[in-house]
């Protein structure tokens, strides 16, 4: 079973200061700083590339910064030998050598981490694996080895856990079951941060969000506070979908930005839905859905993230 | 180091028994070969490799029961080489390099304990090897009129000793490549092309070349020196190799980013 943690420290978990990470004339990660608190689910979030991997990497003293500094648990990054002791991490796809059964594998980490065997029974019952132990890893399925994953990470019963796309190649069920696991993680006082690039998967499970573009911070708050940034939008659409790209040329001429959603197109800049009847009709368009809305969480994140 | 060593123990069971296996039955076919071959009339079989003596002249010295083991002494080489530069590459290419450096963040330590881990596969190969030899060389020297009063307990096993150690010595330079190249077949096939070929080919334009690089002081040192190399010369400058290869490979190790 997993025990809550006593005793949490105040400070944060996580300290990020300024971290860049460059390959080459490639930038990664660009002036990142951020602080992630202790207790509770932080969510990375971004699209595939934003940095959030080079991001855990670094954290973990996989990849070294170019500049910048961390702390993790209070010790510097530079240092991860003071601080892994107690952190737990999936690290992109759970990956384990394929002819041993899970069971082995859990079991040779366990040794290299110095835990006893025993822990092994324990992390493959949270996990939901008991009964499969004895499978190779190479005939798990995606979910399978997500979960395979995780429990290698809940092998040293850790104080903060880091799971990059935990979530990546589960069906609903499995992500439901994720979800669930990590809030209950956060509950225990652990410290998670999670990285996803779909709010949707983990929207449920996080207090916090951290989000990421190009490697820099373009949001960090209570999930709630990102409601702030959410627009108005006017959605229009044709009578006759054929006219749909009339419209937008007739939106276009007459200076309103809009942007394609199905058959329909979107305007979020500021405008009056009587207005925009007026220009669509001026060109002969009619229309057969004309309304607005309040953007939601994902409408906003995917606008953030130019997703 | 020992968690690190306990580790890799208990994932290593398939990789020994390749190299058991590879190394096994090639030295049991040397040997049938060597001793088949022998005509002590006109000298024997052909030469086993540069600058060797014949199958005769071999299996007759005071070593010549594990004769099959001298003269496969290269091959078994090789695969060590190819074995270990497998499972150091292996964790690379499969990515589980992550997870075994944020379960033991101490690089090196991580490294020595798998190194060692690796040296005992390659030792248990290699002496189930010097095994096989021995069985069938007294097996096969009663058909082959090989004098055998001149073997010697003693001389067989400094023999096998020291193509252990060359052995471990292959496998030292099969790590180092690996963990430059991160892929298995990268770093396999350019220990092979370097220690077979590569240094043939020097001696064409460097008649010396065995007499100081690896791949040549290496066979001099599993053959206890030669009339060019004494043993003590081969011992010191596969101690500057090795030397060069462990700091290589721990700089490379210990600093470079994992991006696998």
């Amino acid at each position: 079973m997993l025990e809550p943690m006593p005793n949490a420290s105040t400070s944060p978990a996580i300290m990020i200061s300024g971290l860049t990470k460059r390959f080459g004339s490639f930038t990664s990660v660009d002036d990142l700083t951020v602080d992630i608190p202790t207790g509770g689910v932080v969510g990375l979030l971004g699209p595939n590339g934003a940095g959030k991997s080079t991001t855990i990497r670094m954290l973990l003293g996989l990849i070294r910064p170019t500049t910048g500094s961390a702390t993790v648990l209070g010790h510097p990054i530079t240092n991860p030998e003071a601080f892994l002791p107690r952190v737990g991490a999936l690290i992109e796809a759970p990956t384990m050598y394929p002819k041993l059964s899970a069971e082995r594998n859990l079991r040779s980490l366990a040794r290299l981490a110095g835990v006893s065997d025993g822990r092994v029974a324990e992390v493959l019952h949270i996990v939901g694996l008991t009964g499969r132990e004895q499978d190779p890893f190479g005939d798990y399925s995606l979910g399978m080895k997500q979960r395979l994953g995780i429990a290698a990470a809940l092998l040293r019963d850790p104080e903060l856990l880091i799971l990059d796309e935990p979530t990546n190649g589960l069906d609903p069920a499995g992500i439901v079951e994720i979800r669930d696991l990590l809030i209950d993680l956060g509950r225990q006082g652990r410290t998670v941060l999670v990285s996803s690039h779909l709010l949707a998967e983990i929207q449920a499970a996080c207090d916090r969000l951290v989000i990421i573009q190009r490697g820099r911070l373009i949001f960090e708050g209570p999930i709630g506070q990102l409601l702030t940034h959410a627009n108005d939008a006017i959605y229009l659409a044709p009578e006759r979908t054929a006219d749909l790209r009339r419209l937008g040329d007739t939106l276009t001429a007459a200076g309103v930005t809009s942007a394609p959603a199905g058959d329909r197109l979107v305007v979020t800049s500021d405008h009056e839905p009587a207005d925009l009847n007026r220009i669509a009709a001026g060109d002969g368009v009619v229309l057969r859905e004309l309304h607005r809305e309040r953007e939601d969480l994902e409408d906003v994140f995917l606008r953030l993230t130019n997703t | 180091m020992s968690n690190s060593l306990r580790s890799e123990l208990l994932r290593f069971g398939p990789t020994a028994r390749t190299g058991t296996i590879a190394m096994s039955a090639l030295i049991a076919l040397v040997t049938v070969f060597a001793f088949t071959g022998v005509d002590p009339s006109d000298g024997g079989g052909g030469p086993p490799g540069r600058g060797a003596p014949d199958a005769g002249t071999l299996l007759a010295n005071a070593d010549g029961v594990i004769g099959g083991l001298v003269f496969g002494s290269s091959m078994i080489g090789i695969i060590a080489l190819a074995l270990v530069a497998l499972s150091v590459a292996r964790d690379f290419e499969l990515g589980t390099i992550r997870v075994l450096l944020v379960n033991q963040p101490k690089r090196l330590v991580f490294f020595a304990g798998k190194l060692a881990a690796l040296a005992a596969v390659v030792v248990a190969a290699v002496t189930a090897a010097a095994v096989v030899a021995a069985v069938l060389g007294m097996s096969l020297s009663g058909t082959s009129d090989i004098d055998t009063t001149t073997w010697s307990a003693s001389d067989t096993l400094a023999t096998y000793a020291n193509i252990a150690i060359g052995a471990l010595l292959w496998g030292l330079f099969g790590a180092t490549i690996a963990v430059i190249a991160r892929s298995a077949s990268a770093a396999i096939t350019a220990g092979v092309a370097y220690f077979l070929v590569g240094e043939n080919l020097l001696t064409l334009v460097w008649d010396d070349a065995g007499n100081w690089l690896p791949a040549g002081i290496l066979d001099t040192f599993m053959s206890g020196g030669s009339s060019d190399v004494t043993y003590l010369t081969a011992v010191a400058l596969l101690a500057a190799y090795a030397i060069v290869a462990a700091a290589a490979l721990s700089v490379v190790f210990a600093r470079r980013d994992i991006t696998d």
